[in-house]
């Protein structure tokens, strides 16, 4: 396979692409995974192809990327509903099958499935992925007061939380 | 494109500050610990080129077939207009051709007219009509008095009516006596 062209290259310098695609492409891979993907490793390489093939670039690949990523994760899952499989044996969002595992502990594990899966999923982005709030926005398609909501919401029950453990803890 | 995004590089000072309370609260480590922090190592680096060898080729593929497709979709309409294009032009040539020729004979009999008019004798200026002056058309005609009392039945025209009594013996000479007053 002969290598690749300074000139062809639709992202730049070959060292920064290869940088950006070893840090983005396992979490992205965690990602399509907590989506209950089949294939999430294809998901996530198709991800990448269908962002170098744009023509216009995009203003935050990263969230184009993420964003990709749940809408084939989605769109995998959709053919699901005309089978006749148990409801059991279909994942809901963000609750993937030991997607986090090998990346949180079992009290964050614990923590993170008290929330509903909507607070669960932007909670996810903000602080797992490290990612901002217009990002988080650009990748749900919603608002950024209501990805702020989330967040603040999800915080809220995570407090609630806390203080009825340490109450039950005294008690 | 640039793989430097500014909405994670400008985030608000407050929004990280919520970012970590919120890693506290989940029981996170700090900040500064990546959970995905990889190695670009050689398998990623193939794969990675590998991709971008893949969206070339795809690029290239799907340009190709969307400008055919677009050929082959404009093709039907290019013609219809075409078509349509060449049938006004006649029609417009037919309506020209029309147009010229009523012009044309028009003004033939505008011409053939005007040298009618030429040729007769025209009246002169002794002749011209008075205030009283009478047409001739309108001497020559009868009276409308005697062409009513003659067009309508009703009216009978006046007449002298003589009484003859008639001779109990037949007149020989076949005469008619009249008294003499």
């Amino acid at each position: 396979m002969e290598p690749l062209k300074t000139q062809t290259v639709p992202f730049g310098d070959s060292h920064e692409f290869h940088n950006i695609f070893a840090s983005l492409y396992p979490r992205l891979v965690s990602y399509a995974r907590r989506y209950g993907a089949t294939y999430p490793e294809d998901i996530a390489q198709e991800a990448f192809v269908i962002l170098m093939q744009r023509d216009s670039p995009v203003d935050h690949p990263t969230a184009y990327l993420y964003g990709t990523v749940r809408t084939l994760s989605l769109t995998e899952r959709r053919p699901l509903k005309n089978q006749s499989i148990s409801l059991e044996a279909v994942v809901e969002p963000g609750k993937g099958p030991d997607a986090d595992e090998d990346l949180l502990s079992q009290e964050v594990r614990e923590r993170m499935k008290s929330l509903s899966p909507t607070f669960r999923e932007t909670l996810w982005l903000f602080v797992v992925e490290d990612l901002s709030i217009r990002q988080i926005s650009e990748i749900l398609d919603i608002p950024e007061a209501t990805v702020k909501t989330r967040i603040h919401r999800a915080k809220a029950h995570l407090r609630n939380q806390l203080n009825s453990g340490g109450l039950h803890v005294l008690a | 494109m640039s793989w430097h995004d500014p909405a994670r590089s400008e985030e608000p000072a407050e929004d990280t500050a919520l970012r970590e309370e919120l890693r506290g609260l989940l029981g996170l480590p700090a900040r500064g610990t990546n959970y995905f922090e990889t190695e670009p190592t050689p398998e990623l680096v193939r794969l990675a080129d590998d991709l971008r060898r893949e969206a070339l080729r795809r690029n290239r593929t799907a340009r190709k077939q969307h400008s055919w497709l677009l050929a082959a979709a404009a093709l039907p309409v290019t013609l219809a207009l075409g078509g349509l294009g060449t049938l006004a032009l006649v029609e417009k040539h037919k309506a020209d051709e029309l147009a010229a020729t009523v012009a044309h004979e028009a003004e033939e009999i505008h011409r053939l007219a005007a040298a009618v008019q030429q040729a007769q004798p025209g009246p002169g200026p002794a002749a011209q009509p008075g205030p009283g002056h009478v047409p001739a058309a309108a001497r020559t005609r009868p009276p409308q008095v005697l062409l009513m009392g003659k067009a309508s039945p009703k009216v009978k025209p006046k007449e002298l009516v003589i009484p003859v009594e008639r001779p109990a013996e037949p007149n020989p000479n076949d005469t008619q006596r009249v008294k003499a007053h």
